[in-house]
């Protein structure tokens, strides 16, 4: 499903460089569930936002769902995103003036489905987030939990087969975390492929993840 | 030299383009010379990026250039009060060593940047970059016609003589000048004689409608159509439009007293026959065949004989007799 083949990833600044992947070599099945584990500026985030599609590595082989999405254009690749990616972003990154139901829909509006398979797309994934009931609401007026459903909505609104979040626990207390946790569940229980970048011991000690990936200075240092 | 602000700025641009040109260029080489698609290394990952960067330069610069190109025939036209005796483009051109060759290379060029654009929007639809190194490879051929082309350019306008006494469209242009006798062919003839090139044109568009191959024969007659275009407008339609039988010439058309309709004719003409000669690269070069490049040629080049034929007809209803 995803596989990284002696991955780098390196920052450039005119002064300096900066290695943030170090030879990254991972296979992640479909339907697994992985939880990359680490210290801050350890590579997690680089690491989700290359299998995204979002940066390109500087060296090695990146291969989701059949596409070398390394080699791709990035026009090819935002599509890919577009088709087969979900993001839950730390922040969430919901935009404040626009209701649940507009925060989710959001997605699909570049895509070529008429406004009502859409609609009935945005509300079946309103309902396996459980935030059908406030979708008339803005996102601004949601608490942290239901800011995290909804961010969950949006994410698998189109269908996606993978989902990644990055320190999606950061802004969640325990029973959020929880919570987010349960929602998870759900999602893998769909055969979706999961991948959570965190270093929340909560979401660490779930039985969740199938596979956990440790990273240390961009390096994998421990594979359970 | 005439400094004026439409000389400065046609200068102006198209040096700046020559530099984002030569930057493109620079990078076309790199990307050529160590470009491997299979490789996943630093060096390669680089060259994606830049070949993205060059390709976005190359297209821009290419567009802009097209739209100069047409403005080029404009300057010339405003520059006609500064050359004695010019009564319209064609006296400023005569006021120059290498102004018709600059045309010629204009009217090349905008075919081979539309032909670039073709390549490099078939390149960017596919994940593998299967035309990088031909659209590259191809870009520097422009780049060499660039640098002859900014060359001329500079040649022509700063080398304008406003004291040579220049001849004007209708001598240039009348049977017994050298152009004229170049050809060799009266009025009437010049108009049959597009007529078959444009029969044989139209009967090798229908054909490429119906089979694909026939498209490289299509966009080989559309290059002799372009010829033979400028020819009938200027031997056949220009009187008509001038009503005036002794007034030939491919300039005056363009002016405001006979409303720029010029315009039309050029850039019917032009784009009728690069969707013609498009048809036929696609097929041969891209191994791809789009059937509205035909029907988008043959369209433009119908209107083109039509807005000639429609001066001709007029003239007749309207006197009795065709000059």
């Amino acid at each position: 499903m995803i596989r990284l083949e002696n991955v780098y990833k390196i920052y450039e600044t005119t002064t300096k460089e900066h290695t943030a992947l170090d030879d990254i070599t991972l296979h992640i099945k479909e339907g697994e569930c992985v939880l990359l584990r680490g210290h801050s500026g350890s590579g997690k985030s680089t690491l989700l936002s290359i299998i995204a599609g979002i940066l390109k590595p500087s060296a090695g082989y990146l291969e989701v769902d059949n596409v070398r999405l390394s080699k791709v254009p990035d026009n090819f690749s935002t599509n890919f995103r577009r088709d087969h990616i979900g993001n839950i972003f730390q922040k969430y990154n919901l935009i404040e003036d626009l209701s649940v139901f507009e925060n989710v829909i959001t997605p699909l509006l570049p895509t070529d489905l008429s406004f009502t398979e859409a609609t009935n797309m945005t509300i079946q994934a309103m309902q396996t987030a459980n935030i059908l009931h406030k979708k008339d609401n803005l996102a601004k007026n949601l608490s942290g939990g239901e800011q995290q459903r909804c961010a969950i909505a949006r994410a698998i609104v189109n269908k996606p087969k993978i989902i990644l979040a990055d320190e999606p626990s950061a802004n969640l207390d325990y029973d959020l975390t929880m919570q987010f946790i349960e929602e998870m569940d759900k999602l893998k229980k769909l055969n979706k492929t999961i991948i959570i970048a965190s270093h929340d011991d909560v979401l660490f000690k779930s039985n969740l993840f199938s596979k956990v990936v440790m990273l240390d200075k961009g390096k994998i240092s421990d594979i359970n | 030299m005439i400094l004026t602000s439409g000389t400065i700025s046609y200068l102006g641009s198209n040096t700046a383009i020559y530099i984002l040109a030569t930057v493109a260029f620079v990078g076309a080489i790199k990307i050529l010379k160590t470009w491997d698609f299979n490789s996943t290394t630093n060096l390669q990952y680089s060259n994606e990026k830049l070949s993205f960067l060059v390709s976005t330069i190359i297209y821009f610069l290419l567009l802009i250039k097209i739209i100069l190109s047409f403005y080029l025939l404009y300057l010339i036209d405003s520059l006609v009060p500064f050359i004695k005796a010019a009564m319209c483009g064609v006296g400023v051109i005569n006021a120059t060593d290498f102004g018709w060759w600059l045309l010629a290379l204009k009217i090349v060029l905008l075919i081979l940047f539309g032909l670039w654009i073709t390549t490099n929007t078939k390149d960017i639809e596919e994940t593998n970059y299967p035309f990088l190194k031909f659209k590259f490879v191809f870009f520097i051929i422009i780049f060499v016609f660039l640098s002859i082309e900014l060359f001329l350019d500079f040649y022509t306008i700063t080398g304008l003589d406003t004291q040579r006494i220049v001849s004007c469209c209708s001598v240039t242009f009348s049977n017994t000048n050298q152009i004229g006798n170049f050809i060799s062919l009266s009025r009437d003839s010049v108009g049959t004689l597009y007529g078959v090139i444009f029969s044989i044109y139209v009967v090798f568009g229908l054909l490429s409608l119906y089979k694909e191959k026939f498209s490289t024969y299509f966009s080989l007659v559309s290059i002799v159509m372009i010829y033979a275009g400028l020819l009938v407008l200027i031997y056949t339609f220009s009187p008509y439009i001038y009503e005036l039988p002794t007034h030939t010439c491919p300039f005056c058309i363009i002016q405001k007293e006979y409303n720029y309709i010029g315009y039309i004719f050029y850039i019917s003409l032009i784009f009728g026959c690069f969707f013609g000669i498009k048809s036929g690269f696609s097929y041969a070069f891209l191994k791809k065949f789009n059937k509205q490049d035909i029907v988008l040629s043959l369209v433009l080049n119908i209107i083109f004989l039509g807005a000639g034929l429609f001066f001709v007809i007029n003239y007749y209803l309207t006197n009795g007799v065709c000059l």
